[in-house]
């Protein structure tokens, strides 16, 4: 009788440090957390996946822009592990 | 306090501000003919509310990162002899100053023009947040723009 080994291999996940501030760092309790997550993913995509159990992130949806690496990100841009990913509602400085 | 210091930029978000003359004297240069200097202080009211302080939340190391952009843009641009952001996080009553802005340049309606183009690129760009107190009973506060 031959056995046959089943060979999967997980995804590789990768993982992103976020980074939330004003109203968004009041509504999620934190200022940074470690969050994992398939490569490819794009910032636009990571907003929408985030947005899903996150209902003030949702309402932003249209507003929020992403900074990655401290520099903003177009929507497209695809995530690397190990980025810094911020949350960037209308700015008020000044 | 996260602080950028050049021969011709100054950046600091965070921190007490220094004092204004500090400031001008930075940006003085011999052959510039206008010291433009802005502050930003916190008003009483908004939007026909009483507010008796504002909160300022930074993301301090891009916001230091995009003031410099803003102000290397400046120079070149006007062009300045030297210019300074300076911005406060944290609380700030009535009546204090939470930014100040300095450009030097060699004639006047340049500096005017600098000083302007700085802090409209600072409320479009650079990631801090204010959040207003209101005086009014049960009245409490609310992050501007939000």
């Amino acid at each position: 009788m031959s056995s046959v080994t089943e060979s999967r291999t997980e995804p590789r996940l990768i993982t992103l440090e976020l980074k939330w501030f004003s109203v968004l760092a009041e509504q999620r309790g934190t200022r940074k957390e470690s969050f994992q997550i398939e490569p490819g993913v794009t910032c636009s995509e990571l907003i929408d996946r985030l947005s899903a159990d996150f209902l003030m992130l949702k309402q932003y949806r249209d507003y929020v822009r992403l900074a990655v690496n401290r520099e903003y990100a177009n929507p497209g841009l695809k995530l690397q592990d190990g980025d810094e990913v911020a949350f960037i509602t209308p700015v008020s400085g000044g | 306090m996260h602080q950028i210091k050049t021969d011709n930029i100054w950046v600091q978000i965070g921190g007490e501000l220094p004092a204004l003359k500090d400031v001008s004297l930075f940006v003085r240069r011999d052959y510039c003919g206008a010291v433009n200097l802005f502050e930003g202080v916190t008003r009483n009211h908004d939007s026909g509310k009483q507010v008796t302080m504002l909160l300022y939340d930074s993301y301090d190391e891009m916001a230091l990162h995009q003031c410099e952009k803003i102000l290397d843009e400046a120079m070149q641009e006007f062009p300045a002899g030297a210019a300074a952001i300076l911005h406060k996080t944290g609380r700030v009553p009535v009546g204090e100053v939470s930014m100040i802005v300095a450009v030097s340049t060699p004639h006047r309606k340049e500096s005017t023009e600098a000083v302007l183009s700085i802090i409209k690129k600072i409320k479009k760009d650079v990631p801090i947040w204010k959040k207003e107190f209101f005086g009014g009973e049960s009245e409490g506060a609310k992050w501007k723009g939000s």
